[in-house]
């Protein structure tokens, strides 16, 4: 059994994927995690990111596929998928052999799991742009949390500077420690433990009390149908959103 | 930043009070889409539109909240006999100032709660003064409250079109309710309305949106086009009327969309039906609206005009059930029009089907992987000339092609449960374009 232990997130897979297709010896598995108890007789190859050979994966991409080829790299990446490097490392290998017909392959297992797996994570961004919910602190800064499955935080930071241009934010993925920070000019994401609890300012009260009215109002009881509801808003998204708080 | 001032409410009632009372009346119009405009931002300002359209949530009934969708003011001159508001109604009244209206859509747009506003009103005064106080708050919320979010603006009958051009001008859509599917059903249930009435303002709309593709430039008209809305189930008309009517719209008045309500009886006017919504109808009529728009079909094939659609099968497989002529297809080399019009394809399937087929010859087993519904669509397909199906046994052929809620059972003996098991699986489908 071959194993690929890498570190340094995307960089580091790619560099790894970059031995891989040079070696020619494809391994069993890549983990970035901590090998317990590795498997008997496993060969482990330890490898350290290095800019240059995973450059030279993501400029072989570029030149097959465009930027689309770039984006969906980086949202499979994003991916919770426990599988999600074995599905990169078999798409980034038929996009080397196929070139640009990979997008054309739609019969190929190595393929569709791939797109199937960037798609549940480009759906959960899509959700997001709708679900987040902001609340306004006694300071005047919009705060959002949300714990996604997959880790999107970085995706949703330009749809929401592009949008509330004007007005400072901060969103928190609870799940993974992350907060996304725009200042009303530029933003970024960074890591950290710490916990903020913030005083909501006094018009806050009266939109959340104005929109909870407004989401109980607008429903029709004559055509209440939950199982519906529940397949268009995941439940596990709603401990986020003000209307479903009682 | 800017400071939000909560106007203070008159007359005793709280603006909550209002915000349930004008929402209450604004809910039965069932179009919620946030679509189809590229709306673009700008530094310092709020707001943009995403061309996609964004659902910020789901409501119990399975509906889907994209737009503060509410009512001016619910004192109407009028007395239309389906409406919530009419004047003889005996409900709450409330009407909601501009500036409370401004204030509420960016309140609830700062918080991501929705995607922009959808305003209409019943007609107080007159539909001059109506008109002029809706454009009114649209154009405050672009110019005062720098507000670059979606508009969908109600054109309310009757007013003169100098405002319908003017409002036109800052709203991504509007739109103008057809309500009832024919003349006769106008004259017995909004006697105050008449085709005329209706007709008149949807043709300057249509005109404005076909302004919106010429002007390539800043200032769009329109960008999201026009649409309207039917009553289904208030009068007699037959779906074969309602699907014609609405090919009309969309070849003749550039309609970006027709939506179908099911009727929901309010208040007790005893011309009108009183039973529950017939949800499996509404549906039906979305389903073979989608094959208008997106499958190619027309109405005629799908429908005469006095019959309404069976409600134990979707108007695609009834047309490929009563059209053996045209089956099985060879799906590596059928035109992607025919792969439309396989029960079990879906536009995204076929599309996909249309390009892998050039990488190399399709297997059976490639299909389902693609996204093909192999219950349905086997019956109606070969692969690389292999046939999977039952046959060409009609009423073999038909159970596969049923309802779920319908399958082993008589059609006319179908419970509310197994109708409301029936929409949730279907429904999905409609929104999602899907057959």
């Amino acid at each position: 059994m071959l194993i690929y232990q890498y570190s340094g997130g995307l960089d580091g897979f790619l560099t790894a994927v970059f031995e891989a297709y040079r070696t020619k010896s494809i391994p069993d598995l890549m983990t970035d995690g901590q090998l317990c108890e590795p498997p008997l007789l496993a060969q482990i190859v330890t490898l350290r990111p290095d800019e240059a050979k995973s450059l030279r994966v993501e400029r072989g991409i570029y030149a097959r596929l465009g930027m689309d080829g770039l984006h969906h790299l980086g949202y499979a990446y994003a991916s919770c998928d426990p599988e999600r490097n074995r599905k990169m490392l078999y798409w980034i290998l038929s996009v080397f052999k196929y070139g640009a017909e990979v997008q054309k392959r739609y019969q190929d297992p190595n393929v569709m799991d791939f797109c199937d797996m960037t798609a549940r994570v480009t759906l959960e961004i899509y959700h997001m742009l709708g679900f987040l919910r902001f609340a306004q602190s006694k300071e005047g800064l919009y705060c959002a949390e949300f714990a996604p499955d997959n880790n999107i935080l970085p995706f949703l930071m330009p749809h929401f500077t592009h949008r509330f241009s004007d007005q400072p934010f901060l969103i928190r993925d609870v799940k993974r420690n992350l907060y996304g920070i725009y200042n009303g000019e530029e933003w970024k994401v960074l890591a950290s433990d710490e916990k903020i609890s913030l005083t909501p300012s006094e018009p806050e009260q009266v939109f959340q009390s104005l929109w909870k009215e407004y989401f109980r109002s607008v429903s029709i009881a004559a055509r209440e149908n939950r199982k519906l509801q529940d397949s268009f808003l995941p439940r596990r998204y709603r401990a986020f959103l003000t209307e479903m708080r009682t | 930043m800017k400071n939000i001032t909560i106007p203070t409410p008159l007359q005793g009632q709280t603006l909550e009070d209002k915000v349930r009372i004008l929402t209450e009346g604004a809910k039965y119009d069932v179009s919620c889409s946030s679509s189809g405009s590229a709306r673009q931002g700008k530094k310092g300002a709020l707001g943009d539109c995403s061309p996609a359209g964004i659902c910020h949530s789901f409501t119990p009934d399975g509906r889907c909240v994209s737009l503060l969708k509410i009512l001016m003011s619910n004192e109407c001159i009028y007395n239309c006999k389906y409406c919530a508001s009419r004047r003889e109604e005996d409900v709450e009244r409330a009407t909601l100032s501009v500036e409370e209206l401004c204030e509420i859509t960016v309140g609830f747009y700062r918080r991501n709660y929705i995607e922009g506003l959808f305003l209409s009103s019943a007609v107080f005064r007159s539909p001059d003064r109506t008109m002029e106080l809706l454009t009114e708050t649209v154009i405050r919320l672009r110019t005062q409250y720098n507000f670059h979010g979606y508009i969908h603006l109600k054109a309310i009958p009757g007013c003169d079109p100098q405002w319908l051009d003017l409002a036109a001008q800052y709203a991504d859509r509007m739109s103008e309710n057809i309500e009832l599917p024919s003349s006769a059903g106008l004259k017995m249930l909004a006697p105050q309305k008449t085709k005329e009435s209706i007709l008149t303002p949807m043709k300057r709309l249509a005109a404005l949106s076909a302004r919106s593709k010429e002007t390539r430039g800043r200032a769009k008209i329109l960008p999201a086009g026009h649409t309207t809305q039917m009553i289904v189930g208030a009068t007699a008309d037959a779906d074969g009327t309602i699907l014609r009517l609405s090919e009309g719209l969309y070849r003749n008045y550039a309609m970006r969309r027709v939506y179908y309500s099911a009727y929901v009886p309010v208040g007790n006017p005893s011309l009108l039906p009183v039973k529950p919504p017939d949800l499996i109808r509404e549906n039906r009529l979305y389903q073979a609206d989608w094959l208008l728009r997106f499958y190619g079909f027309q109405a005629e094939e799908l429908l005469n005009p006095a019959e309404n659609f069976d409600p134990s099968i979707d108007p695609k497989s009834q047309w490929a059930l009563t059209h053996p002529e045209r089956f099985p297809v060879e799906v590596n080399t059928a035109p992607y029009e025919m792969l439309l019009r396989v029960p079990g394809i879906g536009i995204k399937s076929a599309w996909r089907i249309a390009r892998a087929r050039e990488v190399s010859t399709l297997r059976y087993e490639d299909l389902k992987r693609m996204g093909v519904v192999l219950r349905r669509a086997a019956h109606f397909i070969t692969c690389d000339g292999k046939y999977h199906g039952c046959g060409e046994n009609r009423a073999v052929l038909k159970s596969y092609l049923l309802a779920p809620a319908f399958a082993n059972k008589d059609p006319n003996q179908i419970s509310l449960t197994d109708a409301a098991l029936l929409l949730q699986e279907t429904k999905r489908s409609a929104l999602t374009g899907q057959l």
